[in-house]
């Protein structure tokens, strides 16, 4: 059983071995120039910004709440709740983009970049509140309760504790947390490519309109993939010292 | 600022996000109601079509990618210092960065036919590669949760590392395990990016509800057709969700 165990496990290294081994031979027909890459590359760097700077602030906030205020019932209530919400299809998001928040941002541009990222943005930032506030409270959770409670000992009050105490505590991993949701965010499809017309991000650089693939798919698929699994793997190992407290 | 400030603001955090949840199922319900074409999408695939087309898609390859999760995720446990233990850990960082579109381009791989059923198998790859690293992530998080104290008990009692896997951890971490799985079966059924890199331009065009929403919202300009099959979508994920949350409730709780 030992075995069939360990062939289970090679499965993900073969899995991802497939996956960049595609590319690689894919790449070698050309990689993309420093001045094709710039403009997709720059207008995800920019989405991404711009719905973190939404995303970060309200899910922070919420998180604290949710490990540091919210009584034990709105816990069990609520946690379900948001991780219900991060589960929510891109298409549905995509589908708001398109109907509600584009039209409203058309009203507004008048060729300026901002408002045309706008729908994607605003729709992006709040698909991402969930996921910012489930990582975070796990990164918070993970602060000992002990210097919480050596914080009130010394008469700091409630805000004083979060913000001098478990804030600073949890930093690393709250930074883990900015970076699986930028990660997250520079993966996105479906919202950019039904809410960003006339701007390509490295993920529309993959798909065409149709949603089909395009043809020279490594062509911005190992950026995207670069970019991502750095993100990723620096918040991976900043999240796994937090988590040690635990 | 007060206690009961801070937890003021903190409520108001909280219910953006299920303000937008509500004005997104809002909105959704209310396009059904408006636009006149509801009721008459496509006819060549009716949601119930897609719906059954994502219900069997997700399923098979959920029932591929849901053992493989496990059996990685009792590895792990069982010898973590491995060398092969350690590179599935380091995979497993990178597959669950990747965005789901880089997926696929290797369902491009598999050769099309102009007939459904090799659309199927793409499709069918595609989502399983994706659905693996959540199934193993699932697993590992269930496993994780059973205590220590029980598997040193075990193992202090002369329990081999598999006995001690099959006779304490497995039992123990069943209904965290049961609810990972019917959230990674969500995670899946909600999986719609890389699907349609594989399906668009398909001849025979698979039935499922994730492109079929975006063929209706992009294409064909049907937003109340569009809005039901992301409705129908919602509502299967919710059950999921709320079907792990039973499975994990202790009972008396």
């Amino acid at each position: 059983m030992g075995v069939v165990l360990q062939l289970g496990a090679l499965i993900p290294v073969l899995l991802l071995g497939a996956v960049l081994g595609l590319y690689g031979v894919l790449s070698l027909g050309g990689t993309p120039t420093l001045a094709v890459l710039a403009s997709p590359l720059l207008t995800t760097l920019t989405v991404v910004a711009l719905a973190l700077l939404i995303a970060v602030p309200v899910g922070l906030v919420a998180a604290t709440y949710l490990s540091e205020l919210a009584s034990p019932r709105e816990q069990r209530l609520l946690r379900p709740l948001l991780v219900f919400f991060a589960s929510v299809p891109g298409v549905a998001f995509g589908w708001v983009a398109l109907t509600i928040t584009g039209p409203v941002a058309r009203t507004w541009d008048h060729g300026d970049p901002l408002p045309s990222m706008a729908p994607a943005v605003v729709v992006m930032g709040m698909m991402l509140v969930p996921l910012v506030c489930a990582l975070a409270e796990e990164a918070l959770a993970a602060v000992p309760r002990a210097l919480r409670e050596a914080g009130w000992a010394l008469g700091l009050s409630d805000l004083e504790v979060i913000r001098r105490v478990v804030w600073p505590a949890a930093a690393r991993g709250l930074w883990a947390v900015v970076l699986f949701a930028g990660a997250r965010a520079a993966g996105e499809t479906m919202v950019v490519l039904m809410a960003l017309a006339g701007r390509r991000t490295l993920t529309t650089s993959i798909v065409a309109r149709d949603g089909s693939l395009a043809h020279d798919v490594s062509r911005f698929g190992v950026p995207l993939i670069v970019l991502t699994s750095v993100l990723g793997v620096v918040a991976h190992h900043w999240m796994r010292r937090v988590r040690s407290w635990a | 600022m007060s206690r009961r400030g801070l937890v003021w603001i903190g409520r108001a955090a909280v219910a953006m996000p299920l303000l937008a949840m509500l004005g997104l199922v809002v909105s959704l319900v209310a396009a059904v109601a408006i636009d006149p074409r509801t009721g008459r999408p496509d006819e060549q695939m009716p949601i119930w079509s897609a719906l059954f087309g994502s219900l069997g898609l997700t399923l098979s390859a959920a029932a591929a990618a849901l053992p493989v999760g496990l059996a990685t995720a009792l590895y792990l446990e069982a010898w973590p210092r491995t060398w092969t233990a350690r590179w599935c850990s380091r995979a497993m960082v990178v597959l669950a960065g990747l965005p789901p579109i880089s997926f696929a381009a290797v369902g491009a791989l598999v050769p099309r036919d102009d007939d459904g059923q090799a659309t199927f198998g793409r499709l069918w790859v595609v989502l399983t590669m994706v659905t693996v690293p959540v199934a193993v992530q699932a697993a590992r998080a269930a496993l994780r949760r059973v205590p220590t104290e029980l598997r040193a008990a075990a193992q202090a009692l002369g329990a081999t590392r598999l006995t001690t896997l099959r006779d304490v951890v497995l039992p123990t971490a069943g209904p965290a395990l049961l609810a990972g799985a019917l959230l990674a079966v969500a995670r899946a059924m909600a999986e719609t990016v890389s699907l349609l890199g594989v399906e668009a331009g398909a001849r025979g065009a698979f039935p499922l509800l994730g492109p079929y929403a975006f063929r209706l919202s992009t294409g064909d300009g049907q937003l109340g057709a569009a809005a039901l099959a992301i409705l129908t979508l919602i509502a299967v994920v919710a059950l999921l969700h709320f079907a792990a949350h039973l499975a994990e409730a202790e009972p008396g709780r």
